[in-house]
């Protein structure tokens, strides 16, 4: 077998086989469920083209976005950090595995989880969306083409989305080389960001100084939070928790989310490939 | 049976290794040979574990290099590591795994392995009735064994192995023991890391010794272990043969020695000694070339590297 498959193949056998990991696919069940309540008994009018993308891949894109991004998030620290924890990195390596080419396997293992994770939740959303309101569901079927353009960008935020909560996710494990380090600080990084969404426009008015809401423009969770806004600022969008002040546009929100990827990957890869192994 | 001629299958020269200004291995040198199963010994923080992890691509040496049938393991890791399989002081596991899923797990690093091969690892360490229970309900003991299973995945030709006998019972030290004599005897070299001496000493053909990062002694464990052509006896009146030895001048280094007497022999041969205490009224019982024991050169070797500790 060709080595680099062989150890993707051993990733994700360990991602399927560890109980540790069962609960995460019910975290993206829960989501579809929210958002098909969410949705239900919304008596939003669907005649135009904006409405109906509002009422349907807004809420698929909010559903992969945290009800897929959130479990990966968890798991890839897990994927990284069990490996130092447990001292397993050190049986790896000591067989020939180089450091970049486990992290590079574990990443192609996360995508591959990544992608079945998003279609499967992304085709159960549709189901229930369809279930809760199935007039927009239909329409949107319907337009098809026109509406292409949107969903295309609606998928790249998704994609961006959870290149962000693996690569975070790798990254923190790789640094801290713990699963509880990596946990703490992946857990705790977007609803820091949120709140400081939140605090520094309050700073700003409370110091006179334009700095801190300069500073809101570059935070990962903020243009996250924004992007689906910032590629599409003809319409409408369902804009989830805080955006930064004043609203980037859709350049400036994909520069800095693949600034973010380019420094947790590198600095990921770095560690990864300088450090002596002692667990 | 495996090739015996080529380069040796575990070269160390020079190597070192500085955590600031602290040697913690300081130009070791080391050749094993295939077939051979080198005991590497040393007190706590001698330098072992780190000695290892540098042959096994872990810790970057400072200075010197490591090569594995004949090439560098730090310039062409993945060339020879899958060569080598290595259980590293406590065995590395996924406790939430069963031990087949394991195995199978760490094989992905060699490239994947057959389901037949990994059944046949795992009956080869007598794990084969638990293969499917989770790695977390096994003993210290049954741990270890699946170690070395992983240790021989992909028939590697130099095995690496840190206190293998670790939470055995005596039948698994006993089957421990007997497994790396057939390695050996198939044309492998193991690198054992061990504080059981007797051990050592039962199985190994050669060993090290290191201290404070150096190679204080090394040697085939017979020249280890060999006396200095004296002899040890058993004799009725001990206290008074051994007046009588002292006082010859080929006899000043007689002493007793753990309850037995030691001694030279006049003319080095254990006949000349044996007629010259009969001439003298005291017949030995028993007589016998005196060796050391491990234990012995080892407390020996590292006080003299550190003076008394």
């Amino acid at each position: 077998m060709n080595g680099f498959r062989a150890l993707v193949g051993g990733e994700l056998l360990k991602i399927r086989r560890q109980p540790a990991n069962w609960p995460l696919p019910l975290f993206m069940l829960a989501q579809v469920f929210l958002t098909a309540l969410l949705s239900s008994g919304d008596n939003r009018p669907v005649g135009d083209q904006d409405s109906v993308v509002r009422a349907v891949l807004d809420p698929l894109t909010l559903t992969l976005q945290v009800g897929v991004g959130l479990p990966l998030l968890v798991l890839a620290v897990l994927v990284v950090g069990q490996e130092y924890q447990l001292g397993t990195v050190r049986v790896l390596i000591g067989r020939g595995t180089g450091r970049v080419r486990l992290l590079l396997a574990k990443l192609t293992a996360l995508a591959i989880v990544a992608a079945t994770g998003a279609v499967v939740t992304g085709a159960a959303a549709a189901g229930a969306l369809w279930l809760v309101e199935p007039e927009p569901v239909r329409t949107a079927l319907a337009l098809g083409g026109p509406i292409a353009r949107d969903a295309g960008l609606n998928l790249v935020a998704v994609v961006l989305s959870l290149a962000a909560c693996i690569l975070l996710g790798v990254f923190v494990a790789s640094v801290g080389r713990s699963v509880a380090f990596g946990l703490a600080l992946a857990l705790i990084w977007f609803p820091i960001e949120n709140v400081g969404l939140l605090v520094l426009p309050a700073l700003t008015v409370l110091t006179r100084q334009g700095l801190w809401d300069g500073l809101t423009l570059y935070l990962l969770g903020g243009n996250l939070n924004t992007m689906v806004q910032a590629l599409e600022p003809g319409r409408r969008t369902v804009v989830f928790l805080a955006a930064p002040e004043p609203q980037v546009d859709g350049k400036h929100a994909v520069l800095v989310v693949l600034a973010y990827l380019a420094v947790f990957l590198a600095t990921s890869l770095g560690l990864s490939w300088r450090r002596d192994v002692h667990a | 049976m495996r090739e015996r001629e080529g380069p040796p299958v575990l070269e160390l020269d020079g190597l070192s290794r500085a955590y600031g200004r602290r040697m913690v291995v300081d130009h070791v040198d080391l050749v094993l040979h295939r077939g051979e199963i080198l005991g590497f010994l040393g007190p706590n923080g001698a330098g072992k574990t780190t000695t290892i992890r540098m042959a096994l691509n872990l810790v970057r040496p400072s200075a010197g290099t490591v090569r594995v049938l004949g090439s560098d393991v730090w310039r062409e890791p993945r060339r020879v590591l899958p060569r080598v399989g290595a259980l590293v002081e406590a065995p590395a596991l996924y406790p939430r795994l069963s031990g087949r899923d394991n195995v199978r797990a760490f094989a992905a690093a060699v490239g994947g392995a057959r389901p037949a091969a990994i059944g046949e690892l795992i009956e080869l360490v007598g794990l084969g009735e638990r293969e499917h229970d989770r790695v977390r309900t096994y003993s210290l003991g049954m741990k270890q064994r699946l170690g070395v299973a992983i240790a021989l995945l992909n028939d590697p030709d130099l095995l690496v192995l840190d206190e293998p006998a670790n939470g055995l019972d005596p039948l698994g030290i006993v089957e421990m023991r007997d497994l790396m004599s057939r390695l050996a005897a198939e044309g492998r070299a193991i690198f054992l890391c061990s504080h059981v001496l007797r051990e050592v000493e039962a199985i190994c053909t050669r060993v090290a010794i290191i201290d404070r990062g150096r190679i204080v002694h090394q040697g085939s464990v017979d020249d280890v272990l060999a006396g200095t052509g004296e002899f040890w006896l058993h004799v009725a009146e001990p206290g008074q043969v051994l007046a009588l030895l002292q006082a010859q001048a080929w006899g000043r280094s007689a002493r007793l020695w753990e309850g037995r007497l030691v001694t030279p022999s006049p003319t080095g041969r254990g006949r000349d000694l044996t007629a010259f205490l009969a001439a003298a009224g005291h017949p030995p019982d028993a007589l016998d070339r005196f060796r050391h024991d491990l234990e012995d050169v080892f407390l020996r070797v590292t006080n003299v590297a550190e003076g008394i500790r």
